[in-house]
């Protein structure tokens, strides 16, 4: 019925259809499924980040394995994104605070998924060889050590 | 389709190698025809010259025969080498030469015995050489006016006088002498030969049965008796020369004669005035004229003069002309003339010999010097090659007080006042003045220009302007026999640069600081009674930031240069360990010593059978930039790297050349390697943990390069820049050696250098075709792959596969066309360019040029169009100007 169309924003209703003529009052039980909207909601975009993966990997891999300036906008991108969005993370989710809800377990798992697109570009860098984890990486904090003594001479002149 | 689709592939890769080849400018080492003599310069050299004769013809040409083995022609008017013609090493040092109507006569010894005669054209084509089994001691042409044929000519050996034909240069005629002859001369048919006390003379015409020697007394007494140091000349049937009983006579005896008297004539009675207290005397035939030219000459205040007079039978006149000759003009720093060749008869010119080698022309009716040729550069010996100084040399000293400031704070604050300083002085318009004018003498932004400091077999030290060669400065250094040690002392960083040179003469050990920008000799100090042995800097500076230098004679006797109080507190406050070695080249033996509070220490010694026929050191100016090589598949190769590891090749009586790398503090042998059935000629260089050597393996007729890389076994990460000693670094954990065979001998062998030592490196040969060429270190890298076992990480490191034979590509030839005769030693010095080396070849000639190992990464092409970038920048900044000024003029329209 038009009842049951369940619009619990309206505090009352007269339904002309029927004979009572009376005033039914809505009860003030939709607090509670509003806050389950709002968990339900802050679900949907904690896993929302999920589904770009997919995308973000298959363009990284479109970018190819070539240092150019694609491959390094699309990467740069990837890995900013997820950044980005990690030290947003609270004003993402502050449109559903609620004192009666807990945002954590979305916020993790928001984050989680960051972490894993941030992975995916973090992957892409090192086939990029972008990463320093090669030994020569580090060449540049090698010194020449200076020697110790000062050794001069040749061959005899006489 | 699928072909076509192939096609298609195939047409885009000759698309891209198009493109590619388009877009990579100068992937040519090479360089093109216009562009010989902009980067590189060439000299050649004939050396101290010997015999002289005028083309009497022209009158404009006159050929040289040199102690260099060289005969040549050259202009007389500009000194010019016309051409020049190199004897082989297997001849006597200085060939004998007669000249007359275009035909030019050598006569020269082989050390094997006998002679080569050889008969050139006056274009240097070679028309006869024979050889005969005797040593000559004169030749002389015979004219033969009017004769289309080319003359024939005489030689006299000992007691042996031949005529040879022109036409073929066999022997017309011979005849064996009664004695010894001492000298010859022509006059029209008759040769006259001279004895000892007798005169012969043969009659060319004669009959070959006839042609005998009619003897004469001719002196009462000997030679040697009559004419000081054996020197006379013939004129006009007279012998003169200086007389042996009176150095101040000239004597003059007739030749041939019954009566033989002989005049003599006091020199004071020929020369007016401007002789020097003590003069030498010397006699040179005049040609033609049948004068002879007597010069006098001595040492007042460092001047050598020359004034003359002729002679006649009757006695002797003063030659106005040659009198009047101004001794100052002759004035040559510190050197004796040694020679006089006067061609005064017909021209009014002298060729002049010093005893520094340099050959003057001198205008005797002027009494002026028309040209120089610095000849003591044919004899190179030591270099060094300096930067000049920076034309605001008048700021170092308070940028040196700024950079001695500790704390950064103190530092800056230094800064900011040097920095006042100068806006002061540039407002005011005072500034002070510079010491070095701009121009050549200064250096510039690449540090190209740079003074080429040379220590010649003349005692001569010359400095050369590196862009085009020539003598800024030359200083005979007294005192010195042969070639002096070079050590700059004070480099051009502090003002006036300085050189010295180490040396031993008859005064002992002298050390002579010459100021490098002038050629002044500051200061000569005196170092005991040698012999020296060995000579090197230290490391501390006096007070006035010049380098000290030990000198050490025998018995470990050991001198500091400078002689002042200063110097010796600095050496003393060295807290260093400072050590030096002695190489001994024939035993093989090498001694190390300690050097501590002035006195020397012997620490160890080592003895390697045979001969030491190579000494490479490590470059003073190489900087290592990395302590590791990158590899393939980005893992790291630790280099054995120790400053003060010298390699040594050692060629033993059984023909076995040994490469050994000794530690010269500890004596340890480091790395020793050895080939069988090698032979010299051995060279040899050491760059970083490589040493690159070659040698001629006899048994297999070939000359083989050989590389030698040493490395570490770890690298060690946890190293601090902290000193280490030589006890500590150890010998390397493995080496890697390859040999390669290359289709020339090998006369030396460079590394490149530049300032840091990012880029790949290039090692410069000498070959013995006398040509250089640089040979990039990636072909000799003795990690070079078997093709098959070729790896990923090899190709992605760029090794090139190893192939035994080691072309050389005609891009490499540094020398193009050219070759620098008798080449002996490259030099190459750091340029401030990072991609480029400077190279510097010596031997009779000199040769100059740039090589860029990496290519020139750091500059532009010289046809870079700055035109286009300016213009492309305005129109950017204009279009920008009006872009913004129209997109705000619309934005208020919109907001109206």
């Amino acid at each position: 019925s038009y009842m049951g169309s369940t619009d619990n924003r309206r505090k009352w209703a007269i339904d002309f259809n029927q004979d009572s003529r009376q005033v039914q009052y809505v009860k003030p039980t939709k607090q509670a499924s509003n806050t389950e909207l709002k968990q339900r909601k802050a679900w949907e975009v904690a896993k929302a980040p999920g589904k770009g993966i997919f995308m973000t990997a298959f363009m990284l891999w479109m970018a190819g394995s070539g240092i150019n300036i694609f491959s390094i906008m699309i990467t740069g991108y990837s890995m900013l994104n997820p950044i980005k969005a990690i030290i947003g993370v609270n004003s993402t989710f502050s449109k559903f605070s609620d004192p009666s809800i807990s945002l954590l377990q979305p916020k993790l798992v928001f984050i989680a998924i960051n972490i894993v697109a941030l992975g995916v570009a973090f992957y892409k860098c090192s086939t990029l060889g972008l990463l320093p984890t090669a030994d020569s990486d580090w060449v540049a904090s090698l010194t020449v050590r200076p020697p110790l003594e000062y050794s001069a001479g040749g061959m005899a002149f006489a | 389709m699928m072909v076509r689709n192939h096609a298609l592939s195939h047409r885009l890769v000759a698309m891209a190698v198009v493109m590619v080849a388009i877009f990579m400018p100068h992937h040519i080492q090479g360089i093109h025809e216009d562009e010989v003599g902009l980067a590189d310069w060439y000299q050649p050299h004939i050396g101290r010259v010997a015999h002289c004769i005028i083309d009497d013809t022209t009158q404009s040409t006159f050929y040289v025969s040199t102690y260099s083995r060289v005969i040549a022609a050259l202009d007389l008017t500009s000194g010019d080498l016309l051409w020049r013609q190199l004897l082989p090493e297997t001849e006597g040092e200085v060939a004998l030469i007669d000249y007359h109507a275009g035909a030019l006569v050598s006569a020269s010894s082989l050390s094997s015995g006998g002679s080569v005669v050889r008969m050139w054209d006056a274009t240097r084509t070679l028309i006869i050489e024979v050889e005969s089994p005797r040593v000559y001691s004169h030749i002389k042409i015979r004219p033969n006016p009017g004769s289309k044929n080319k003359p024939d000519f005489v030689l006299l050996a000992r007691d042996h006088i031949e005529v040879r034909s022109g036409r073929d240069g066999s022997v017309l005629k011979s005849s064996t002498l009664s004695a010894d002859a001492r000298s010859m001369f022509l006059q029209r048919n008759i040769v006259h030969v001279i004895h000892d006390t007798r005169s012969s003379s043969l009659d060319m015409d004669a009959s070959d049965a006839s042609w005998t020697a009619s003897q004469g007394p001719l002196f009462e007494s000997d030679l040697g008796t009559l004419f000081q140091d054996d020197a006379y000349v013939v004129v006009d049937s007279h012998l003169v020369g200086v007389s042996a009983k009176s150095p101040n006579n000239i004597v003059s005896v007739p030749i041939g004669k019954e009566s033989s008297q002989s005049i003599t004539t006091q020199h004071t009675s020929l020369f007016s005035s401007a002789l020097p207290a003590s003069p030498v005397l010397s006699v040179y035939p005049l040609s033609g004229a049948g004068g002879v030219l007597v010069t006098a000459q001595g040492h007042a205040g460092g001047l050598s003069g020359v004034v003359s007079a002729s002679v006649n039978p009757k006695g002797l006149k003063v030659n106005p002309g040659h009198a009047s000759l101004d001794p100052s003009t002759m004035r040559v720093e510190d050197a004796e003339i040694e020679r006089i060749f006067s061609f005064e008869a017909k021209l009014r010119f002298d060729v002049v010999v010093f005893s520094d080698w340099s050959l003057r022309c001198v205008d005797v009716t002027g009494g002026s010097v028309l040209w120089t040729r610095e000849e003591a550069l044919a004899s190179i010996q030591h270099v060094e090659i300096m930067d000049l100084p920076s034309r605001d040399l008048s700021d170092l000293n308070k940028l040196e007080k700024e950079f001695n400031q500790r704390g950064i704070l103190n530092k800056f604050f230094y800064r900011i006042a040097t920095q006042v300083d100068q806006l002061f002085s540039f407002v005011s318009g005072n500034q002070a003045a510079p010491l070095v004018e701009k121009g050549q003498m200064t250096k510039d932004q690449f540090g190209f220009r740079k003074l080429i400091i040379v220590a010649t077999e003349a005692s001569k030290v010359i400095a050369l302007h590196s862009e085009k060669g020539n003598v800024v400065w030359g200083r005979n250094v007294r005192d010195i026999k042969g070639a002096g040690h070079l050590y700059v002392t004070r480099t051009s960083a502090h003002f006036p640069p300085e050189v010295v040179v180490v040396g031993q003469g008859n005064e002992g050990v002298t050390v002579t600081a010459i100021d490098a920008m002038s050629g002044v000799v500051k200061h000569v100090q005196r170092a005991g009674p040698g012999p020296l042995v060995q000579a090197f800097l230290l490391p501390a500076t006096d007070s006035n930031f010049t380098r000290t230098l030990a000198i050490v004679a025998k018995d470990n006797q050991v001198h500091i240069y400078p002689d002042t109080e200063d110097a010796s507190r600095a050496v003393r406050d060295i807290t260093t360990p400072v050590y030096y070695y002695i190489v001994d080249r024939e035993s093989g033996g090498v001694s190390g010593f300690r050097l501590s509070k002035g006195s020397a220490e012997k620490t160890w010694a080592a003895s390697f059978e045979g001969k030491v026929v190579g000494i490479a050191v490590p470059h003073g100016k190489e900087h290592t930039y990395s302590p590791a090589v990158i590899l393939g598949d980005r893992t790291l190769l630790a280099k054995f790297l120790n400053r003060n590891a010298i390699a040594l090749a050692v060629l033993s009586a059984q023909s076995t050349l040994h490469i050994h790398v000794v530690d010269t503090v500890t004596g340890a042998v480091l790395h020793t390697t050895h080939h069988q059935a090698a032979a010299e000629p051995v060279s040899l260089c050491l760059m970083e943990n490589s040493i690159v050597y070659s040698y001629l393996s006899y048994k297999t007729s070939r000359h083989i390069i050989g590389a030698i890389d040493l490395f570490e076994a770890t690298i060690d990460w946890t190293s601090s820049s902290q000193p280490i000693s030589s006890a500590e670094t150890g010998a390397p954990a493995f080496s890697y050696h390859q040999t390669f065979i290359v289709n020339t001998g090998i006369k030396a062998i460079t590394p490149t250098v530049t300032s840091i030592g990012i880029t790949s490196r290039q090692v410069i040969l000498g070959l013995a075709s006398d040509q250089v060429v640089s040979l990039d270190f990636k072909f000799v890298n003795p990690r070079r792959p078997q093709a098959s076992a070729m790896t990923q990480a090899d190709k992605d490191e760029g090794l090139v596969p190893y192939k035994p034979l080691l072309p050389f590509h005609p891009f490499w030839y540094l020398s193009y066309n050219r070759t620098v005769a008798r080449l002996h030693t490259i030099y190459t010095a750091p340029t401030f360019l990072e991609s480029t080396s400077f190279v510097f070849a010596t031997g009779l000639d000199s040769f100059v040029t740039r090589t860029a190992p990496s290519e020139g990464y750091d500059v532009l092409n010289p046809d870079f169009n700055y035109f286009t970038l300016t213009l492309t920048c305005i129109a950017l900044v204009v279009g920008t100007v009006m872009a913004t000024r129209a997109s705000k003029a619309k934005d208020m329209a919109r907001a109206w």
